[in-house]
């Protein structure tokens, strides 16, 4: 099988049936995909369609969505869902899916939900490693002005979980 | 042993299978459609669980993702090897699969 190499930039063809994906996933139901025929008429909602910037809002609407509706165990979002690395295909677009995902009200009360869990005696020091890109991509957000930024410093404790002074 | 464990183990077996990101958001989904009739959002409405932590489901639920990922994980572990694809997609789908059919035969054991 073959794997995403990193890439600078996604060639607006590829782009396109990742946001198909993500779109038949949401639409998906016992492995039949509802109304099809509404796909473009969807994606229209983010903008003219000739423009690679529609199809980015469009992935990052459809993949925030996803991660929300299908959210069983939060801390899947740290160890997976946003635990973006290098070799994903979706590494490119990983803080504008983060950035939909946040338009959640209730978003930074589940990835603390994940946290907390990530971060208990459930899990062994290896399996929290593995969330490195998750952390990474918090960090790189700290230093960008106009990003939503997350209630966590770098050194990867929540707020709540500091000890008391 | 709780909840937790088992989907440890199940998450694993969808790994060792070459599931890609997207694969653990479907098998979820997956289960839950089969299992509930409803995605995990509208299960934890409806239900008045949190969302995003599983015990707070109620414990039939609950059991009965335990139940039906160990016997998902049981079945991804046999077939280890023989899962094969030339695309993640691809890949992803024989999971997917295998995951449904698992999901489909442990609801003709849950008493809704």
């Amino acid at each position: 099988m073959s794997r995403a190499s990193p890439k600078l930039t996604m060639k607006l063809t590829e782009l396109k049936q990742h946001v198909w994906d993500a779109w038949e996933f949401l639409n998906e139901w016992k492995g039949q995909v509802l109304q099809p025929e509404n796909f473009v008429a969807e994606v229209k909602r983010f903008g003219d369609r000739r423009y690679k910037r529609t199809w980015v809002k469009a992935l990052a609407h459809f993949e925030a969505v996803n991660a929300h509706q299908n959210c069983l165990d939060a801390y899947m979002l740290i160890l997976n869902d946003f635990n973006f690395t290098p070799d994903r295909w979706d590494y490119e677009y990983r803080h504008e899916i983060l950035d939909a995902f946040l338009m959640y009200p209730d978003s930074l009360d589940l990835i603390k939900t994940g946290l907390e869990q990530l971060l208990s005696s459930d899990f062994t020091p290896t399996e929290q490693a593995e969330a490195h890109g998750f952390f990474e991509l918090v960090e790189e957000r700290g230093g960008e002005p106009g990003r939503i930024g997350l209630p966590i410093g770098s050194d990867r404790r929540l707020p709540a979980a500091s000890p008391a002074a | 042993m709780d909840g937790a464990t088992v989907y440890k183990r199940f998450t694993k077996s969808i790994k060792d299978n070459g599931g890609g990101p997207r694969s653990y958001q479907r098998a979820v989904s997956t289960e839950t459609e089969e299992l509930f009739d409803c995605n995990v959002e509208q299960l934890y409405k409806g239900t008045g669980g949190k969302q995003g932590d599983r015990t707070t489901l109620p414990q039939a639920a609950q059991e009965a993702y335990m139940v039906n990922e160990s016997i998902a994980a049981n079945e991804l572990e046999r077939q280890q090897g023989s899962i094969g694809g030339e695309t993640e997609k691809e890949v992803d789908g024989k999971i997917i699969e295998s995951v449904r059919q698992t999901s489909k035969q442990t609801r003709k054991w849950l008493p809704w």
